[in-house]
Order: structure tokens, then C-alpha cells, then sequence
């Protein structure tokens, strides 16, 4: 019995991290020198904090048009931010010549984009990943 | 007349930017902010000054209920010229401190990318004296309808000509934002012929983690006034003093230095912001070597949460004027009714309880109200007023410590 209950309790949790797991993950170009990052090195460079990756080279974020669902998780995971908390966070950096809101594009275009250049970082749902891209954030 | 000069050059670069934005396709963007609000004010015995220095008129004693005080239109264009350059222009319609409506140029400057980590600008640009300063206008940035008067009324220079440098390099796993600035400015007065000529400088620095950021700031400036009434106060005191040997007026001439006036102000920050929770806080000391422009100290609390799209906020911010209100008095009553005058233009200690809401109807347009209660105080010592921050105040209302309630609805909104 309790060997059932730890084996159920077991798979939840498998369910769990796997449904997790499917979402949205973060990807540089294949050509890109960066292998891994951190999420508030992610989080920075899609707040404009930063324009450059940890090594120092040039990082340029590529986010997604608002109507995109993955968007949505990706800001509450990454940068812990609302569509509307985004709207007022940027709106501080633009009127005073700090920082611009990142480009956006639609979810299908994202893979391609970023993959054509090593500056730009974007997220894509994990099931659009292919050789072109490396993954350097699970969220 | 330079008034108009920058109108038309705004007006001009507008026009031109316009033109080109066809030709230059995606490197020209044109953006616009602003806000319509409606004041009103319990007391009919003083004006309600909004932030930033001498307004000309509020709601309180001029009118009920004023659409002038915090109602504004801002459009911005930026250009980016090549992958280093860029150019921005910002011009801001509002009621400013002279009492004319712009548009007066706010923003100016063209910024070169030196680097990843490094942008410099040359033009003008705004003074980071405080935390906000960036976004003082932009009120849809911000949960109030107004940054909290007691913090931000104090330095009247929201812009200069000059240079800054934003850099922001990565250190002891923070984010930093080191800027030093320097700039001049003439801040706009009432009578022809008079002028306030600022030269300053300072650093912002600021330092962001996960929730936190944490901010710092260190302004200085020479002020050099060219006011006809001071400087008729001071030519009248050093007269009395020199013909008369009065000790008194010796004392105060020397007490009301109005020439080479330096003004410092200090500042920190805090501002934590979980995304359901916020709260931001300031702190800021002004120290002057003259009498003529008061020491204070200033600082302020909000917490607010956001409820989907609904964020109900509490704000206390106080302002406390650290000038000594106790001076000699002479015997010669001309000698007196300059250094009070000076005195009571200083005596402006309040504070003040804010319980607002904010509500997003749109991304881009929200919708405030927000109830303010000011308590003025500071009537002991020589100055003999308890006018607070409120402006042209009858005796009644000066007399003893007063107590005003704000009602502000405001729509905000960006484009």
C-alpha cells in the first residue's frame, strides 16, 4: 500500500515537472558562444538592464506579440512581470531615453530569427526547438 | 523670446522627423504621453501647488476644482541615426511655473553607444536628482496622480544642457546604473529681465536585484540669482548695515548671502516590487550654505498591490524645513520685513496621508482617484506662517496649523 501511494505520489510529481517542462524555454542562435544562462541574466537583458550576454558579447532580446500565450508565461516565470506591469515598466524607460521594449514577433517566427543571428536571444514553446537553436534556460 | 525660439525649434524638428518618418521607415518612432486630471480642494483659503516649485494657480483658493494642475501632453521622437547614434526630442504641453502653457522642450539630446555597457548623452537631458525624476511627467508610470508632493516639490530643475554617461556594468551579482551628469540651466521666472542660473552636477547610481533596487543620489548645485527684489533686499540690509551700524542688519545681510549659493541635495532609495506587493520609499536632505534657500529633509512611504487590474495604494511622505525660523530682530522694522519674508518663503514643513486606487481600463490608459490629507505645520520661531506647501494663503490660513483633504481623478495613458 505504501509502496503504491509513494509510486502514485511519485508519478504526480512526474506529471507534474513534465507539464512544466513543455512550456516555454529560452534559445540563442546554434552559432551562439553562450551554452547557459541564468534567469535573472535573462530577465535583465529582456528588461533592458543589460545589453550584453555574461561573456560580453551582444544580446538583443526578441520577445513575442502580445496575443501569443507563451508570452504571458514566459514574463511570470522570467521577469515576474504582467502584460500591464510591462506596459508602465517601459514606459519609464522609453520617456526618458533609457531602455526601448524589446522587438516582437509571432511565436512561428521566433526559431528562424534567432537562429539567423548569435546576438539575439528569444523563448519559443520547447516543442518548436530544433538544430538551429540551443536551449540555455528550462524556467 | 527664448521661449518662442524653443517652441519653433521643437515644432521644426517635429515637422522635419515627420516628413522623413516615410522615407526612414522603421528608424523613426513617434510616441506620446500624457494625462487629464481634476483637482479639488476642501480649503478656499489657500491654492493647492502642485509638485515642482512656484505654480501659478490651484484648486483651493483661485477655483473649487482645477483641470490646470495636473493635466499635460508630451510627444516624443526618436531617431536612430545609425547603429551608435541615436536622436530624441520630447516637448511637454502643461501649465508650467510661469503660468504659460508649453510646448516647451523637455528632451533634446543625441546619444552615442560607446559600448554593451555604455551610452553617453550631450543635449538636454534631465538632472536624475531624484528617483522618479526620469518619469516625473509620465504619471501613467507611477501608482499616484502625482509623485508625492513633499519629496519631489524641492528641486525645481527638470532639465539643463549638458552631458550625462549611463553606465551599467554588471557587479557583485547587481545590476548597476552608475550616472554622472553635469548641465546648465535659467529656470523661467515671472518678471522680465530676472533670471535663476544653475550649474550642477551629481551622480545617480542605482543597483537592482531579483524584487530589490536599490538607489542613491548626490546632486550639487551654484545658483546664481539675478532677481531684482533680493537683490534690492540685499542692498538694502548692506546699506542699513554700513550707514547705520546696525549689528543686526550686518547679521542678516551676511545670513542672507545671495550671492554664490550652493545647493546639495542627498538622496536614497528603495523600491521592492514582488509583482503582487510593492513598496518604494525616499529619502532626501537638502543642504544650502545660504539661508535663502532652506536645509530640509524629505522622504516618503507608499505600499500598494496589484489585484488584476485594480492597485490600490497608501502613500506618508513629510517635508521638514530644517532652517532655523528663530533670528534676531532688529529695531529698524525694514530690516525685518526682508529676513522674515525670506523666513516665511522657507516655513513650509507638512506632511501628508494618500490612500488611493489605480485602474487599468486599457494596457495603455488607467484610470486614478486619490484622496490626499495635508497637515501643515511649523508655525513657531520668527516666520510666523503655517502656510505648509499651499500658495497664496490668507492670514487666516497662515495663522495657525491647518489641516487640507485633496480629492484627484485622473486619466493617464501612453501612445
Amino acid at each position: 500500500m505504501k509502496k503504491l501511494l509513494t509510486l502514485c505520489v511519485g508519478s504526480l510529481l512526474l506529471a507534474g515537472v513534465t507539464v512544466a517542462n513543455a512550456g516555454v524555454v529560452v534559445i540563442v542562435s546554434a552559432d551562439s558562444s553562450v551554452d547557459y544562462l541564468e534567469k535573472a541574466d535573462v530577465s535583465d537583458i529582456f528588461l533592458a538592464k543589460k545589453s550584453s550576454f555574461p561573456g560580453g558579447a551582444s544580446a538583443v532580446p526578441v520577445d513575442q506579440t502580445e496575443s501569443s500565450a507563451d508570452r504571458e508565461t514566459f514574463h511570470e516565470l522570467v521577469t515576474g512581470m504582467s502584460g500591464r506591469q510591462l506596459q508602465s515598466y517601459f514606459s519609464r524607460l522609453v520617456f526618458s531615453g533609457k531602455g526601448e521594449p524589446p522587438k516582437e514577433v509571432e511565436g512561428a517566427e521566433v526559431v528562424s530569427l534567432v537562429a539567423s543571428d548569435p546576438s539575439l536571444i528569444g523563448y519559443v514553446d520547447s516543442s518548436l526547438v530544433d538544430d538551429s537553436v540551443k536551449v540555455v534556460l528550462t524556467p | 523670446m527664448k521661449l518662442n525660439k524653443l517652441v519653433l525649434a521643437s515644432f521644426a524638428f517635429t515637422i522635419v522627423c515627420s516628413v522623413e518618418a516615410a522615407e526612414l521607415g522603421e528608424s523613426i518612432t513617434f510616441r506620446s504621453f500624457g494625462s487629464v486630471a481634476a483637482v479639488h480642494s476642501d480649503t478656499d483659503q489657500a491654492d493647492f501647488y502642485n509638485a515642482i516649485a512656484i505654480s501659478p494657480e490651484g484648486p483651493g483658493r483661485t477655483e473649487s476644482v482645477s483641470w490646470n494642475s495636473g493635466s499635460k501632453f508630451a510627444g516624443q521622437v526618436d531617431w536612430t541615426i545609425s547603429d551608435r547614434f541615436s536622436a530624441t526630442a520630447q516637448t511637454l504641453v502643461k501649465q508650467y511655473e510661469d503660468g504659460e502653457w508649453g510646448p516647451r522642450m523637455e528632451w533634446a539630446y543625441v546619444k552615442y553607444n560607446a559600448s554593451n555597457e555604455l551610452d553617453i548623452r550631450v543635449g538636454r537631458i534631465r538632472p536624475p536628482v531624484y528617483m522618479l525624476s526620469d518619469f516625473l511627467d509620465v504619471n501613467f508610470a507611477n501608482p499616484w496622480v502625482r509623485p508625492p508632493t513633499e519629496q519631489y516639490y524641492n528641486i525645481p530643475v527638470t532639465n539643463m544642457d549638458g552631458i550625462d554617461f549611463l553606465w551599467r556594468p554588471d557587479f557583485a551579482g547587481f545590476s548597476w546604473l552608475v550616472q554622472p551628469y553635469y548641465g546648465e540651466k535659467d529656470l523661467d521666472t515671472t518678471t522680465e529681465g530676472e533670471y535663476v542660473g544653475i550649474e550642477n552636477f551629481g551622480l545617480n547610481l542605482s543597483a537592482s536585484k531579483g524584487d530589490f533596487t536599490y538607489r542613491f543620489g548626490y546632486w550639487d548645485a551654484d545658483l546664481e540669482m539675478e532677481i531684482a527684489s533680493f537683490k534690492q533686499a540685499s542692498a538694502g540690509l548692506q546699506q542699513i548695515c554700513l550707514g547705520f551700524g546696525d549689528p543686526v542688519a550686518c547679521e542678516q545681510y551676511e545670513l542672507l548671502n545671495l550671492q554664490d549659493i550652493n545647493y546639495r541635495f542627498l538622496s536614497a532609495g528603495l523600491t521592492w516590487d514582488q509583482g503582487d506587493y510593492f513598496v518604494q520609499s525616499e529619502f532626501g536632505r537638502a543642504i544650502s550654505n545660504s539661508t535663502t534657500v532652506a536645509d530640509s529633509t524629505a522622504y516618503y512611504v507608499t505600499g500598494g498591490m496589484r489585484l488584476n487590474l485594480w492597485t490600490p495604494f497608501l502613500s506618508y511622505s513629510n517635508f521638514d524645513n530644517r532652517m532655523s525660523s528663530n533670528i534676531t530682530e532688529s529695531m529698524i522694522p525694514t530690516v525685518n520685513s526682508i529676513a522674515l519674508g525670506v523666513l516665511a518663503a522657507n516655513a513650509q514643513s507638512q506632511s501628508t496621508v494618500s490612500a488611493g486606487v489605480r485602474y487599468d481600463i486599457l494596457p495603455t490608459v488607467s484610470l486614478k482617484a486619490q484622496w490626499d490629507h495635508s497637515m501643515t505645520s511649523d508655525c513657531s520661531g520668527n516666520a510666523r506662517t503655517c502656510r505648509g506647501m499651499f500658495g497664496r494663503s490668507t492670514d487666516a490660513f497662515k495663522a495657525t496649523e491647518q489641516d487640507v483633504n485633496l480629492i484627484s481623478i485622473a486619466v493617464d495613458f501612453i501612445f
